[in-house]
């Protein structure tokens, strides 16, 4: 009994760690999406809430790249097919 | 507003920005609200700013093109969301040509993409009727933090005209979270009061108390009567909701200042409501005023129309709490001029708590001391405080009769004192 406790104890002192060093990334994270203003606000959260609040900044601006990716190449439908190439580098930047 | 309501109105919009439920954000309640502002800011610059240069080349290039043909184009190849991005970067007046040009459905589309922020000068010429046709499109959707976003920017006409289709159950829902709740008491006054009374019930139907408590703090006084008499003509029923939605979700902070704004008829009304005397409401509202200057004020402004035992009990509330904040509490209604519903207090307290408080008042300066005695004469409350004073022996009560004299007031408190 008292081996199987050590080896609990063990598993939740890596667990915590893990914890710990995924919410210090999420931090970082959120500081680099946000800023360090908006991010000294979050300081609060715990470790669990900062990962979630950076995983759903991350998704919504990646939703937002492939939307906008999305709209621009159809956008590009009105233009002759010999001319997208150059008008998509001229006006969405390559 | 209150720092809980301000804090879940900024919870709703950023959810609605990041494409998820507030509930799922429940974890930012305890985050200050201007922390909140400036993380919602932030990631609306982060997902709306990432394309500027593409935006500058985009807007230019509209210049070159008639309305007619932007129209079409923006229709038909760009979408909703390009344009809500682009429409920053175009002539504001143009904006508008285009937009006249557009379908309702479209540019509702558009108004749930675009950030206000960059395009408030095209958004703030929409014409009144156009504005309202969008208005029905995002208000079927329930699109309220679009709402409240698009309805900051846009002229007061078009509001008028916005107001004039949008169903009384999305107004609430909306003006919590208008983005300049500066333009709510324009808003209120032009909702009539049978609009007014549905919302009310809307309210009571759909928990939705403290967006309509939100709503009253942020309208002038005068509407915020009008809105507060409106909800005390209520049932019964509807009050008590009203009274128990403020105990559970700690919204008496809020419900406090409306309580103060009612009518005499209406605060009395209020306070006959049988959950208000209830030992929990009870405690949730002498806790809410003892924390805030203001709200003890308002709380004293409430206490004279509460029946005998819930006196007794917020008496009992504030026997309890320490001489400090008693003394506090004595300061703030001599601030007011709230003589004499402190007076209906403390006649509940116990004598001990009685004399800490005529000794409070005895130690005070002549200015507050001349205070007391000046409001108990105009509401000839002299017999409320010669039951107070009754008691305390007179060598304690020497500064209070010396300045009666000098008011030539001694005699009426002499008598009040020797009965």
């Amino acid at each position: 009994v008292d081996q199987e406790t050590d080896e609990w104890a063990r598993i939740r002192r890596v667990v915590d760690a893990m914890l710990r060093v995924m919410g210090e990334e999420a931090r970082s994270e959120i500081e680099r999406l946000l800023g360090p203003a908006a991010a000294d606000a979050l300081a609060g959260l715990s470790d669990r809430d900062a990962g979630h609040l950076a995983g759903l900044l991350a998704d919504a601006r990646d939703t937002e790249r492939k939307a906008m990716q999305e709209a621009a190449e159809s956008s590009l439908s009105f233009v002759p097919r010999f001319a997208r190439g150059t008008v998509k580098k001229i006006v969405f930047g390559g | 507003m209150s720092a809980t309501l301000e804090a879940r109105a900024e919870i709703t919009k950023l959810a609605r920005l990041l494409g998820t439920e507030p509930q799922q954000l429940s974890y930012l309640e305890g985050i200050d609200p201007d922390g909140l502002i400036s993380v919602r800011m932030a990631a609306t610059d982060l997902l709306f700013d990432d394309d500027g240069g593409m935006m500058k080349r985009l807007g230019a290039g509209a210049k070159l093109l008639p309305a007619g043909v932007l129209a079409t184009i923006a229709e038909r190849t760009f979408g909703p969301l390009l344009c809500a991005r682009v429409a920053g970067a175009v002539d504001p007046s143009k904006a508008v040509e285009v937009a006249a040009k557009l379908k309702p459905r479209f540019l509702a589309d558009v108004a749930i993409e675009i950030d206000p922020r960059k395009a408030k000068s095209a958004i703030g010429k929409i014409p009144p009727a156009q504005g309202a046709e969008v208005a029905v499109v995002l208000s079927a959707e329930e699109e309220y933090v679009t709402m409240g976003r698009f309805l900051a920017y846009i002229e007061d006409d078009a509001i008028t005209a916005c107001l004039e289709v949008i169903p009384d159950e999305a107004l609430l829902p909306t003006a919590f979270v208008l983005e300049d709740k500066s333009r709510l008491d324009h808003v209120l006054r032009m909702l009539p009061d049978e609009r007014a009374v549905n919302v009310t019930h809307l309210a009571y139907e759909h928990d939705l108390w403290g967006e309509a408590l939100d709503l009253a703090e942020h309208v002038s006084d005068e509407q915020a009567t009008r809105l507060a008499d409106i909800v005390a003509a209520q049932s019964d029923e509807i009050l008590t909701s009203l009274i128990n939605s403020a105990t559970e979700h700690g919204l008496w902070p809020d419900l406090l200042p409306v309580s103060r704004v009612m009518s005499l008829q209406s605060r009395e009304r209020f306070a006959t409501v049988e959950a208000i005397s209830e030992p929990a409401t009870l405690k949730a509202i002498v806790s809410a005023a003892i924390a805030e200057t203001d709200l003890w004020a308002d709380l004293v402004m409430l206490v004279p129309a509460l029946d005998t035992d819930a006196q007794a009990r917020v008496a009992a509330e504030v026997a309890a709490l320490s001489p400090d904040r008693q003394a506090g509490l004595v300061a703030a209604a001599s601030e007011r001029d709230l003589w004499v519903p402190l007076l209906t207090i403390a006649a509940q307290l116990d004598p001990a708590t009685q004399e800490r408080m005529i000794d409070l008042v005895a130690e005070a300066d002549d200015s507050v001391v001349e205070g007391l005695i000046r409001s108990v004469d105009a509401a000839d409350s002299w017999e409320q405080l010669g039951d107070l004073a009754g008691g305390v022996p007179p060598d304690r009560l020497e500064r209070l009769t010396a300045q009666a004299e000098r008011l030539g007031l001694g005699e009426r408190l002499t008598s009040v004192l020797s009965r």
